[in-house]
């Protein structure tokens, strides 16, 4: 199930909501959500038994922990919980690009398994990590009962496009959590902003780039030097809307349940720096790699380049079984390597104008990378963007496609850009903070409307839609 | 005097401290008025579209996709425990909203409003990218040869051929737009909607025909006689190189054929007409006056009569938007229809309806006149493509035609019912017996292939040798009432 769907809007989060609001204890307002998540994860999946036996798995070996931090058992514990998650991963996300990999590379030709990718493993696997050294390093107490580790691991909001929440943020919040109008009107406004993103602005932004460029990008070779730039510029729009809608629903989600997720994204494309770009881009996942790999002491030592070039090579990784992904997260880690050792207070002292256009063509040359898989059209989309191809006459400076495009959606790509940064968070933040409650109440009446015209809309688009998933979802 | 300093007396707050207080209070109380409120308003919209995604009708078929919509999926243990059947239940539960194609047009109107294109994505299988590769040309086409008086038919043709052709609208530029992948154009104060062309040359189709001729012989006469798509006449200077040239398909097919195979190329037939209604503007076929130029050309080849325009009796139903507006989604389509006119035989004939598999199921007009949805108002010749037809004519020539198409060759069938004794047709894509067996059993002399360009270059054609050799051996049996099939 996805979140921008008729039947999961209006049908499965409805009852949920029902039954939940109707329960008076804790405890049965988790069951209610353990058994909502459990269906909501199963529904339509073939390997739904493996969240359960994932958290299964990891709640036993966080027991075995608690009992053992301290010795060598202890950390024997650790092992095959990270083992055991990994391998998880590794098996079901990763076989088909090894196999593919080896074969390229001794001339076999062993077939490709093509497993099914369970929906959500990258990120139930990843909160069961943290989970499991969070345990070890005893930056939380060992979850004793199962069902409350199950909730954690399996509450539907965050399931299966995060953002990857720590069992730090929800762990009060499983035993006691409260939820007023307040937390549901905000939520229910964030679960219809996510909603917006998603089937008004990110499924428009895709249509015009799988027009320019092909689902694939396979149309590229036939685009001119401006129309690449164009639609990579679509595109990692495209993926920012996409991808922070499904975060806003999450969080939306989880507030009407009374949990308080993290941000994942803060609009990314006001920083200054690619280091500030990760800091409000898919915030769960760098702070993720940040806290349980970037410091950790391989053979015995802080290796900093070594723990760098791990850190982005399994960030590019995690997005996708392909070397198109690796490259891409090694892409970034040369400009974090870069940003390092120009120093900060260096890179403060570069006019604004220079730090903003040049971290905006690394981010647009880095969705370049992300979007082709194929390594031929990832070459030619470097030879477009260059002007190489147009100096070699394969191409032209603009095309009449991509004008037309641009002309057509003018309304959206403006739309989409002011959107992309905070300037209605900020308006959001003065009529709140405003002393008139005339000021406080019109805003709060113009917010509910906008939200109503917002629902109405994204419902008719999602009808125009039979199935058009999150792009995250692969993941 | 001491003084002790008491920890637990009250502090005393500032005036500014007490006024902060008293407005966070103030404002937390506004606040939670406001969120209730606002709670019951959101509660009450999901409520109503609750309620209308429940309870009101939901739809099973879908006109402007041409598709029937998801069904309830069918129940068992192994569908539940893989997915299937949850899934299917979304599917049905998100495929069939109620009112959905009347929604779906209210969604294209605040894409067009607003800006926005449409989401939807149609591929067809010769592409609508640019034509980065374009086939070797030939300028001169292959000279066709042709049983029986060729001289005169041919001369009456080239006279003919002295007019004059309308205007040529690729030399002309045009405002333009494009609509998940079809290109609408503005021309002459009205939008129109074209599929484009890839390019290709139909080496399944020729190898096919090819091999028909081989079976037969000099018993039929084959002929080929592919139809120009609208872009072939009506793309614009500036969308040159977005489509292929279809005449230059149609030669180079051409020269695949033997020798006996009788082919015409009707594109610079169609260019003498551009001016007037002969392809619709908002569908992807050709009107019935560009059918009708087609066949006179192949009436004129085929050496058969062929009766003029004026004999027959015109009709026309407005408002109609067809089928390129559900494959563009461009409202400027929706709201710019267009007169579907059709030319009705005065002559007297019968027509006889038979399944694919050449069982007879019913007897009817060539038109079909009640339909309701004005998008398929193109069903209205021979009822679609889902059947087999023959039609019985008062024509003495001992002339019997099998028409083998797509749907480009609906339009055609009314105009031949002047020239043939018997027309039989048959679906290039659909027909389940076996087209020697028929041509056999119906005494057909003249076997037409007229089908459009995509489907000459495309995956219909390289159905034709299935239709060559599926079904060998049985034998085929016309059991419509008129019982005998030959005319007494």
């Amino acid at each position: 199930m996805v979140f921008a769907d008729l039947f999961f809007l209006f049908v499965f989060l409805p009852l949920c909501l029902l039954c939940y609001y109707m329960a008076k204890s804790i405890r049965t307002k988790n069951i209610i959500l353990i058994l909502f998540s459990l269906l909501f994860y199963a529904w339509g999946e073939k390997l739904w038994f493996l969240l359960p036996l994932s958290a299964l798995f990891n709640w036993a070996v966080g027991l075995w922990i608690g009992k053992t931090r301290h010795t060598s058992a202890g950390k024997l514990a650790v092992a095959v919980g990270l083992i055991g998650d990994i391998g998880l991963l590794l098996v079901f996300k990763y076989t088909d690009f090894f196999i593919g990999n080896f074969n390229g590379l001794f001339g076999t030709h062993v077939p490709l398994p093509h497993v099914h990718l369970p929906i959500g493993i990258s990120f139930f696997t990843f909160q069961a990590i943290s989970y499991v050294l969070d345990c070890y390093w005893e930056t939380v107490e060992v979850q004793k009962k199962f069902p409350k580790f199950l909730l954690y691991l399996s509450l539907f909001p965050q399931l299966i496009a995060g953002p990857i929440v720590r069992y730090s943020v929800v762990e009060k919040e499983i035993d006691k959590r409260s939820v007023s109008a307040s937390d549901i009107a905000e939520g229910i406004q964030r679960v219809i902003i996510g909603l917006a993103k998603k089937a008004i602005v990110a499924n428009s932004l895709y249509a015009i780039v799988t027009e320019m460029l092909g689902e694939k990008g396979e149309f590229i070779a036939s685009q001119s030097f401006l129309g690449t730039w164009f639609g990579i510029i679509l595109y990692a729009l495209y993926v920012y809307y996409d991808f922070s809608a499904y975060s806003d629903m999450a969080i939306g989600m989880g507030r009407m349940f009374g949990f308080h997720f993290n941000e994942n994204f803060d609009h990314p494309f006001v920083c200054t720096t690619i280091a500030e770009f990760w800091q409000r881009w898919h915030i769960s996942l760098g702070s993720f790699f940040r806290d349980y790999l970037l410091y950790v002491k391989i053979f015995g030592k802080n290796r900093i380049y070594l723990s760098l070039f791990l850190v982005w090579f399994c960030t590019g990784m995690w997005h996708g079984a392909a070397w198109n992904f690796i490259l891409w997260g090694l892409f970034y880690g040369c400009f974090m390597l870069f940003e390092q050792k120009m120093g900060r207070k260096r890179m403060k002292k570069w006019p604004t104008l220079i730090k903003h256009i040049y971290t905006k063509l690394v981010i647009i040359i880095g969705f370049g990378i992300f979007m082709f898989v194929s390594m031929k059209d990832l070459g030619i989309f470097f030879r477009n963007i260059s002007g190489v191809s147009m100096a070699l006459g394969k191409t032209g400076f603009a095309d009449r496609q991509g004008w037309s495009f641009f002309v057509r959606n003018i309304f959206l790509i403006v739309a989409a850009i002011a959107c992309s940064l905070p300037l209605l968070p900020k308006l959001k933040k003065t009529v709140l903070q405003s002393r008139s409650d005339a000021v406080y109440t019109v805003g709060r009446i113009a917010a509910v409307v906008g939200c109503l015209v917002l629902l109405v809309v994204s419902v008719i688009f999602l009808i125009d839609n039979t199935n058009n998933p999150f792009l995250y979802f692969r993941f | 005097m001491d003084y002790e300093y008491d920890m637990d007396a009250p502090q005393e707050l500032t005036r500014a401290e007490v006024q902060k207080r008293r407005f966070e209070k103030k404002r937390r109380n506004l606040n939670e008025k406001l969120s209730g409120l606002s709670v019951l308003v959101f509660a009450l919209a999901f409520a109503v579209i609750i309620f209308f995604l429940l309870f009101f009708p939901r739809p099973t078929e879908t006109k402007l996709e041409n598709r029937k919509l998801a069904e309830w999926p069918k129940f068992s243990l192994k569908a539940l425990f893989t997915g299937k059947y949850t899934g299917g239940i979304k599917e049905h539960y998100n495929d069939t909203a109620p009112y959905r194609d009347d929604l779906k047009g209210v969604g294209d109107e605040i894409r067009a409003r607003f800006g926005f294109t449409s989401k939807h994505t149609v591929k067809f299988s010769n592409g609508v990218r640019k034509v980065t590769e374009y086939q070797e040309e030939s300028r001169t086409p292959k000279a066709t040869s042709m049983p029986g008086a060729a001289g005169r038919r041919m001369t009456e043709a080239t006279e003919r051929g002295e007019e004059a052709n309308q205007k040529d609208f690729r030399g002309i530029d045009a405002d333009g737009a494009w609509n998940n992948g079809q290109l609408t154009v503005y021309q002459d104060g009205h939008y129109r909607c074209m599929e484009l062309f890839g390019g290709g040359v139909g080496s399944s189709y020729a190898e096919a025909l090819n091999y028909l001729h081989g079976v037969l012989g000099n018993t039929v006469t084959i002929y080929s006689m592919p139809c120009p798509l609208a872009c072939e006449f009506y793309l614009p200077k500036n969308y040159a190189d977005c489509a292929a040239n279809q005449s230059d398909c149609f030669d180079k097919t051409a020269e695949k054929l033997d020798d006996g195979i009788v082919s015409i190329n009707v594109c610079p037939v169609l260019a003498k007409h551009t001016e007037e209604n002969i392809y619709s503007r908002t569908d992807h076929h050709w009107q019935s006056l560009g059918a009708y130029y087609a066949c006179r050309t192949f009436a004129e080849t085929a050496g058969v009569p062929f009766a003029d325009l004026s004999k027959y009796e015109k009709g026309s139903w407005s408002g109609y938007v067809g089928t390129m507006y559900a494959f563009s989604r461009d409202a400027n389509l929706k709201n710019d229809p267009e007169e579907f006119v059709y030319y009705k035989p005065t002559c007297d004939y019968e027509s006889y309806y038979y399944d694919q598999q050449f069982n007879y199921s019913y007897n009817d007009d060539l038109f079909w006149d009640n339909i309701e949805d004005s998008s398929s108002y193109y069903l209205t010749y021979i009822h679609g493509d889902s059947n087999v037809v023959k039609t019985v004519t008062n024509v003495r020539n001992g002339r019997r035609l099998l028409v083998v198409k797509d749907s480009y060759g609906n339009a055609q069938i009314p105009f031949y019912s002047s020239s043939f004794e018997q027309i039989i047709v048959v679906d290039m894509r659909y027909f389940e017996r076996n087209l020697i067996t028929l041509i056999e059993t119906m005494d057909i002399t003249d076997v037409l292939f007229t089908c459009s360009s995509f489907s000459v270059v495309g995956g219909n054609a390289d159905n034709l040798m299935n239709l060559m050799t599926q079904d060998a051996y049985s034998d085929l049996v016309d059991n419509a009432p008129t019982a005998s099939s030959t005319n007494d």
